[in-house]
C-alpha cells in the first residue's frame, strides 16, 4: 500500500521584479511571505537553491540564512519571511526560492509494507545580478 | 425682490470663507482640483498543490516489482508553470536487497501523457505543465520498485516540484 500525505503552501513573490542584487554589504536580501493554499495547517520551511543544468532547483545555497527558520501556517494569514544570501555563494544567473513541508522525525506514514511518501515543493525563479 | 437681495447679502456675510476662496489665485485652485490618489499593487505568482489530504493507493507486487499510482494531485497556479520530480530515494528496504525505484509523473488534465521520470540521482528536467491560469490541473505519480526480492518494508520518497519561471 502507498500512503502519501501531502501538504502544500506558496510564496508571494512579485513576478515583474525577478532580479535580485546584493544591497547591504555582500548579501542579497529577499523579502517574501508564505501562505497556505487551501492545504492542511502545518510547519513549513523556505529555502533557496542553486540552479541545475536541467533548470530545476539543486543544492541549497551555502550560507543561506532564513528568518524565521520554521514557519507554522494555520490560517489564511501570510507570514513574512526574509532570506539572506551571501553573494559570494552564487553566480550571476538563476536561483530558486522554494517552500516545502518541514520534515519531522515523527512521520505519519505507515511504517510497514510498501509505501510511497510524496513530498511537494513550490519553487520560484529569481535572477541574481551582480 | 428687495427682500431677496437682502437675503443674498445676509448669506454672503455669513460665509466669509467663501469670499476668500473666490479670491484664491487660479493656479492654486487648479492644483487643488487635480489632486488624485493612486492605488497600486502587485499580484504575485503562486503555485499551490490543491489536493486531498490523505490518499490510500495500493501498490501491487508482480514478481520482484512493486508498483502503484497515486490519486490525482491538483496543481493550482495563476500562470504557466513547469513541473519536475526530484530526490527519488529508498528510505527503507530489507537487508540484502537492492531495490531500484523509478517515479513517473503523469499528466491527467488535458489528456493522459507521461511528463517525465526520475530515479535516484537522476532528477526529471523542468517540463511545461501546460496548465490554465487559476484552474486546477491534475497529475498523478506512478512508482515502480524493481528488485523487491525479499519480504519486508519498502519505503520510497519522491518530491514533486511546481516551478514558477
Amino acid at each position: 500500500m502507498i500512503f502519501p500525505f501531502l501538504l502544500a503552501a506558496a510564496l508571494q513573490l512579485d513576478m515583474d521584479n525577478k532580479v535580485v542584487k546584493p544591497r547591504l554589504g555582500n548579501r542579497i536580501a529577499i523579502q517574501t511571505a508564505a501562505l497556505l493554499g487551501g492545504s492542511k495547517p502545518g510547519a513549513y520551511e523556505v529555502t533557496a537553491h542553486l540552479n541545475t543544468n536541467k533548470n530545476t532547483p539543486g543544492e541549497v545555497i551555502p550560507g543561506l540564512r532564513v528568518r524565521p527558520k520554521r514557519i507554522q501556517l494555520r490560517d489564511a494569514q501570510a507570514r513574512k519571511v526574509t532570506l539572506s544570501i551571501d553573494a559570494d555563494s552564487v553566480q550571476a544567473g538563476v536561483i530558486w526560492l522554494c517552500i516545502a513541508e518541514k520534515q519531522s522525525s515523527g512521520s505519519l506514514l505507515q511504517k510497514s509494507g510498501a509505501s510511497l511518501q510524496i513530498l511537494t515543493r513550490s519553487c520560484y525563479q529569481r535572477i541574481v545580478e551582480k | 425682490m428687495k427682500t431677496l437681495s437682502k437675503l443674498l447679502v445676509a448669506i454672503a456675510a455669513s460665509f466669509p470663507v467663501l469670499g476668500i476662496a473666490i479670491a484664491m489665485p487660479a493656479a492654486v485652485q487648479a492644483q487643488l482640483a487635480s489632486q488624485t490618489t493612486t492605488f497600486s499593487g502587485d499580484v504575485p505568482g503562486t503555485c499551490q498543490f490543491d489536493l486531498g489530504a490523505n490518499q490510500n493507493v495500493s501498490m501491487s507486487p508482480s514478481g520482484a516489482t512493486l508498483s502503484g499510482t497515486s490519486s490525482n494531485i491538483g496543481i493550482l497556479a495563476n500562470g504557466s508553470v513547469n513541473v519536475a520530480l526530484a530526490d527519488v530515494t529508498m528510505t527503507a528496504n530489507p537487508a540484502n536487497t537492492t531495490p531500484a525505484p523509478t517515479a513517473t509523473l503523469n499528466n491527467v488534465t488535458g489528456g493522459a501523457a507521461v511528463l517525465g521520470t526520475a530515479t535516484p540521482g537522476n532528477n526529471m528536467g523542468s517540463t511545461a505543465l501546460n496548465n490554465s491560469s487559476n484552474q486546477s490541473h491534475n497529475v498523478t505519480i506512478g512508482m515502480a520498485v524493481t528488485g523487491a526480492t525479499l519480504p519486508g518494508t519498502y519505503t520510497t520518497t519522491v518530491v514533486l516540484q511546481c516551478l514558477t519561471p
